[in-house]
């Protein structure tokens, strides 16, 4: 009701969010407030539900959301399947990217980006275009050409993945990008080139969610929160100082004080 | 190959020749019926069991449509013409009153067979806490531990005693698993057989111990066909075992049973055999036909039925213990090692068939083939319309000892539900010369190493077994296969 | 005998073959009624529709049915084309003959029985009876040819059946990359039964794409036999979109030492078509290996089946062999029926299968969906992406052009197209 008087200005809230995958319940009352122009960083011990919380907002099927809400631009997310959240600019970097053996990589790229300009009324993008586009955001990711005829992410490194990744993310510019665990198993170089691609589209409109284990990510991408979630729901938040605690204290101490 | 292998193979093919270690018979005086199959046969087995009407009925109309049956003829087994007029169809030890009414009945002399075969049929028996129904021949000989048993409301009986005691059951499910009409071998036994296992476990009820029969053919000329069938009302568990021996003898004995499963809602049944029948000598003379019928129906809600198996005694072993999934989300598993060696042919496998939604099944099966063994994996997975999201998974493989053995695969895979998914897999390859020598050049002997390696690639089965049986199936692996390395 | 099979070589006699070609057609019918054609009993036929032999009209079809060149795909470049009409050849459309063809009418050694009699080579039996003309294509050693034959199925069954006759022949290290085509002159219901022997010597090679795209109506049964010798290698891939019913045979002998043959098969069924196949590849020598792929799709309510047997007999120490056999269901009535089988008689072996069947990956599909993909667009593309696995192996760039066209055609998606 309130939301009706004044319209919603933030980019996503989670309100009371929780969900169940396999019959158990993983999410219990998670709530989380993302406006424009800010950059999250989610971090947790492993299975407290960071990816789930991913899937939940990706609207991957089999995630069951009990209670809560989660509105996305003002709208309700939730109501929405998985790829028209996509064309509204909501992007998941997935933490184990799947590979897809005889789908081209630069054919998914253009299909993805004119499924999302037809949402938007925009004419389907010149292959010219399309091609000089593509080419500028491989060579920020330092990506040969030979990926864009490869089968999407088809024997690609863990690492190659992750950039892959990226480089989906920098074509389709999305308002949101919730990036999961984007940074396991990225050597030194590979971590600086993926935090300059993230940088590169930070603005005031878009939003960027990072999930990760490592403070270091965060050296290079400034976050301006950080969370603790843990069992399923956001038990601290902070700045990025509470990132520099967690790495010295570990997470017992979160969780020992949140109990 | 490297002489270490030859002589490690040399080694091994005289262990090959180690013999079958049950094969002894008991002399018992035994009332046995004249060779024969005929209206007049079956008449008298049912009167000798004083069974209903019904139940004679049942058995002169399975006995008229086996008449119009042909014998079935397989492409990979290699069977000697069997001539179902020189079998007799019953043969029962013979006791001064009706039978044994305690332990203390029971003739000593099979008292002590089973005290060779290690069936722990006394109550102070090394391995207490399993109750068991001892099948001689053709009958049911004790049964123990009936009272706490009865206690928790369980029926486990001999079948020719549930007839007089559970007709009603008898009558409900016998044959609505197998009917009569099933095959020629359930065909056979359902007009023959003689005795077996009755088990009925009531609602909720966990069964407070392993239930387990024992099956011995002694009699010269006999066939065994017995007949089991085990009820797991809604949220019952019961879990059973089957053992089997059989005297050495030169000629081939017919052994044609059936086993029937029926699970209610949310019932478990977990059914396990260790078969070690006489496989007949090393040139592939005598040994027991085992052809025998096996299959359970999942027909309550989430019902679950496990087959596990260890095969490997028999000359021929036929059988495809089955699962019928028509309640939704039941779940059928079949875990089995065969192994063969010498003449042995194993022609073995299961039927998963999903009827209902959401179920699951999953098939482990590992063959081993030695000496000039055939060994046969043979599964159809079959996914109806109505299998909506019903899933399988399959793991078939199979190794190889010694170039003269063979290892077959013939799975079927039959999908009509576009959401159901079924996956595949198998490999077949001689054991690991690698591996071998690895556990050679640890010191470990070629004996041991093989069995190492073999009960490595059996592990996924053997864990499915209880506790007792698993070691029973390790020992027996290792006295059926020892060796063969080519 | 069954009345089907007295039909068959009554219809044979009355075909009146003159000559020695004449005696051999009359043998392999009588051979052929004597084992009879298969029923759906036989292990290897059942998921086949043998229902409609029992209406069928054996008799071959007339020579001279016209059929423009428009009928005919666009020529592939360097490959000399050879055209049958209903069995028949067709000079006017082929273009000059090249290196080792002959159309068997004319030549000097007329079609000879089918060497495997009975069995899963029934229908060779059949071809054997009836066959017209055919064509024959004999390397000699070290030769080297690239040629397309086109059979072209013209007439209404009601009329005749069509008859396409293949041998092949490679000397000592011949190679021939070979284009097999079946179609049809527009949307006749036409029933057609090929045959085709393929003998390699030591280190000949064959490549060989066949595609068979019958109108829709078609009933198609055709026999491959395959004799391989010491290092010889065949790479064989299929494309079977067409047919309202069809079964393939497909019989390799890898007899000599170190031969090795590699097939990679698509099979699309949609409507009520029924796509069976059934291969057997028996390793005999030593060393010799067997790469084996199916990938099938079935939509609405047709059924795809493969049946793909491995037999290693006591004498092939060191074979080595891979099953991948996959089918996908896309449709509610549709049926998958997949059959890796094994069957081994010695120990030194390395075979492995995998099979399955079942629907879409979900986390594929997801994933594509997490882009914006509709989900008609993303489910069209991972199926696209399934026959890939078979299809890609096509090096002939025109070639996959055409087949690729074909496919997207039949995944009714314009975009694949405009992706080619
Ligand atoms: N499909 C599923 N079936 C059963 N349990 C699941 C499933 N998916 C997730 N879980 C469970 O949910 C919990 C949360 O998983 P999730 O992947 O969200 O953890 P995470 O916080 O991302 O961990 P990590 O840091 O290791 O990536 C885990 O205990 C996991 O095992
Ligand atoms: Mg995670």
């Amino acid at each position: 009701m309130e939301n009706m008087k004044n319209p919603d200005t933030a980019l996503l809230r989670i309100e009371n969010l929780h969900a169940k995958v396999a019959g158990k319940e993983i999410l219990n009352g998670l709530s989380l407030t993302v406006e424009r122009g800010e950059v999250h960083a989610i971090m947790g011990p492993n299975g407290s539900g960071k990816s789930t919380l991913a899937s939940v907002l990706a609207g991957r099927p089999g995630y069951e959301v009990t209670q809560g809400r989660v509105s996305f631009e003002g709208r309700d997310l939730l109501s929405l399947p998985p790829e028209e959240r996509a064309r509204a600019g909501l992007f998941l970097g997935f933490q184990y990217p799947v590979e897809i053996p005889g789908v081209n990589n630069v054919y998914l790229l253009k299909a993805a980006l004119n499924a999302q300009r037809k949402t938007r009324g925009l004419p389907e993008v010149d292959a010219f275009e399309f091609l000089t586009l593509v080419r500028e955001k491989m060579k920020l990711m330092r990506m040969e050409d030979s990926f864009l005829s490869r089968g999407v992410n088809e024997g690609f490194s863990g690492g190659e993945k992750k950039r892959n990744e990226i480089l989906q993310m920098l074509v389709l510019e999305p308002q949101l990008a919730i990036l999961d665990e984007t940074d396991s198993g990225l050597d030194i170089d590979a971590l600086k080139i993926v935090a300059a691609g993230v940088n590169s589209l930070r603005s005031p409109e878009r939003a960027c969610v990072l999930v990760t284990h490592y403070q270091r990510l965060l050296d290079y991408i400034v976050p301006d929160q950080v969370h603790v979630l843990i069992r399923g729901r956001i038990v601290k938040s902070g700045d990025k100082s509470l990132a520099l605690e967690l790495e010295r204290r570990g997470y017992d101490w979160v969780a020992g004080a949140a109990a | 190959m490297s002489e270490e292998t030859r002589q490690t193979q040399a080694e091994l093919e005289s262990l090959l020749a180690r013999g079958y270690q049950h094969g002894f018979v008991t002399e018992i005086e035994s009332d046995t019926v004249p060779p024969g199959l005929d209206e007049d046969v079956v008449r008298l087995i049912s009167r000798k069991k004083g069974e209903p009407a019904f139940l004679t009925e049942w058995r002169l109309k399975a006995l008229r449509h086996f008449f119009t049956m042909a014998e079935p003829h397989w492409a990979h087994l290699k069977i000697a013409p069997i001539d179902y007029q020189s079998i007799s169809y019953y043969s029962a030890p013979k006791t001064k009153k009706d039978g044994p009414k305690s332990l203390e009945e029971v003739d000593p002399k099979l008292l002590a067979t089973y005290e060779k075969l290690g069936v722990p049929l006394h109550e102070r028996a090394r391995l207490a806490g399993v109750a068991v129904d001892a099948v001689f021949d053709s009958v049911s000989v004790a049964t123990t531990f009936k009272e706490k048993l009865a206690a928790a409301g369980v029926v486990f009986c001999p079948f020719s005693e549930a007839v007089r005691s559970h007709p009603e059951l008898i009558e409900q499910y016998l044959g609505s698993v197998v009917p009569y009409t099933d095959n020629y071998f359930a065909t056979l036994n359902s007009a023959v057989f003689s005795d077996g296992s009755f088990v009925y476990i009531p609602k909720g009820v966990r069964c407070p111990m392993e239930l387990s029969t024992y099956f011995r053919i002694n009699a010269l000329n006999t066939g065994q066909f017995e007949r089991t069938l085990i009820i797991a009302d809604a949220g019952s568990y019961v879990s059973y075992l089957e053992g089997c021996s059989a005297p050495q003898r030169d000629e081939n004995q017919l052994h044609a049973a059936v086993v029937e499963l029926v699970a209610l809602d949310d019932a478990y049944i977990k059914y396990s055999t260790v078969q070690n029948w006489y496989p007949g000598d090393a040139d592939g003379k005598g040994g027991i036909y085992n052809f025998v019928t096996k299959r359970g129906e999942c027909r309550g809600r989430n019902s679950r039925i496990s087959w596990t198996q260890v095969e490997t005694g028999s000359a021929i072993t036929w059988k495809y213990p089955s699962c019928v999934l028509k309640g939704d989300g039941s779940i059928g598993e079949f875990y089995s090692v065969a192994t063969v060696n010498n003449h042995q042919q194993a022609d073995t496998g299961t039927k998963m068939i999903h009827v209902g939604r959401d179920t699951r099944s999953t098939i482990v099966s590992k063959g081993i083939s030695a000496g000039h063994g055939q060994n046969t994996y043979r599964g159809l997975v079959r996914m109806l319309p109505s299998a909506q999201a019903a899933r399988n998974f399959t793991q078939c493989d199979s190794l190889l000892m010694g170039g003269k053995c063979g290892a077959h695969t013939f799975p079927y895979v039959e999908v009509k539900n576009e959401t159901a998914t079924v996956e595949h897999e198998a490999s077949t390859s001689k054991i690991s010369e690698d591996q071998l020598f690895y556990c050679l050049a640890r010191g470990i002997g070629a004996e041991d190493a093989v069995n190492m390696i073999v009960s490595g690639f059996c592990k996924s089965v053997f864990k499915e077994l209880p506790m007792e049986f698993a070691v029973e199936a390790q020992n027996l692996l290792a006295v059926s296969l020892e060796g063969a390395v080519g | 005998m069954s009345a089907l099979a007295h039909r068959i070589v009554e219809e044979s006699t009355a075909a009146g073959f003159a000559g020695p070609a004449g005696a051999r057609r009359r043998a392999a019918a009588a051979a052929l009624g004597s084992v009879g054609l298969p029923t759906s009993r036989d292990e290897n036929w059942k998921y086949a529709s043998l229902r409609p032999l029992e209406r069928q009209n054996f008799t071959p079809a007339p020579r001279g049915v016209t059929i423009t060149a428009a009928v005919l795909p666009a020529p592939i470049t360097g490959f000399a084309r050879y055209v049958f009409v209903d069995g028949h050849f067709a000079p006017a459309l082929s273009a000059a003959p090249g290196a080792g063809f002959a159309a068997l009418a004319a030549a000097e050694t007329p079609p000879a029985a089918a060497a495997a009699v009975g069995g899963d080579a029934r229908f060779a039996l059949l071809n054997a009876a009836f066959a017209q003309d055919g064509a024959q294509l004999k390397l000699g050693r070290g030769e080297n040819a690239r040629a397309e034959v086109v059979f072209v199925a013209a007439s209404e069954a009601a009329v005749g059946a069509s008859y396409p006759r293949l041998e092949i022949e490679l000397a000592e290290g011949a190679q021939l990359e070979l284009i097999e085509r079946h179609l049809g002159a527009g949307e006749v219901a036409a029933f057609v039964n090929s045959a085709l022997t393929v003998q390699l010597d030591r280190g000949a090679q064959l490549r060989h794409t066949r595609l068979q795209d019958l109108p829709a109506r078609a009933l198609s049964f055709d026999t491959l036999s395959a004799e391989l010798h010491d290092g010889s290698a065949y790479r064989l891939l299929g494309v079977a979109t067409g047919a309202q019913s069809a079964r393939s045979t497909l019989l390799a002998r890898l007899a000599g030492e170190g031969a090795g043959i590699d097939m990679a098969l698509a099979a699309l069924g949609e409507a009520a078509q029924v796509q069976d196949a059934y291969a057997r590849i028996e390793h005999v020598a030593r060393n010799t290996r067997t790469e084996q792929l199916f990938r099938g799709i079935a939509a609405d309510r047709a059924r795809v089946a493969f049946n793909g047997k491995v037999v290693v007999d006591a004498g092939a120490a060191g074979t080595d062999s891979r099953q991948s056999l996959r089918g996908l269901l896309a449709g509610s009535q549709a049926e998958i029926d997949v059959r890796p089988q094994l069957e081994i008689y010695t120990d030194d072996v390395r075979c492995s299968h995998g099979a399955t069947a079942g629907k879409l990956d979900d986390a594929m599909l997801f994933y594509l969906l997490s882009r914006g993909l509709e989900p008609a667009t993303a489910q069209r593309l991972l199926k696209w992406a399934f026959l890939a696995d078979a299809f890609a192996r096509i090096e002939i760039p025109d070639l996959r052009r055409q087949i690729e066209a074909r496919l997207a055609g039949a995944l009714h998606d314009g975009a694949l197209k405009e992706l080619l």
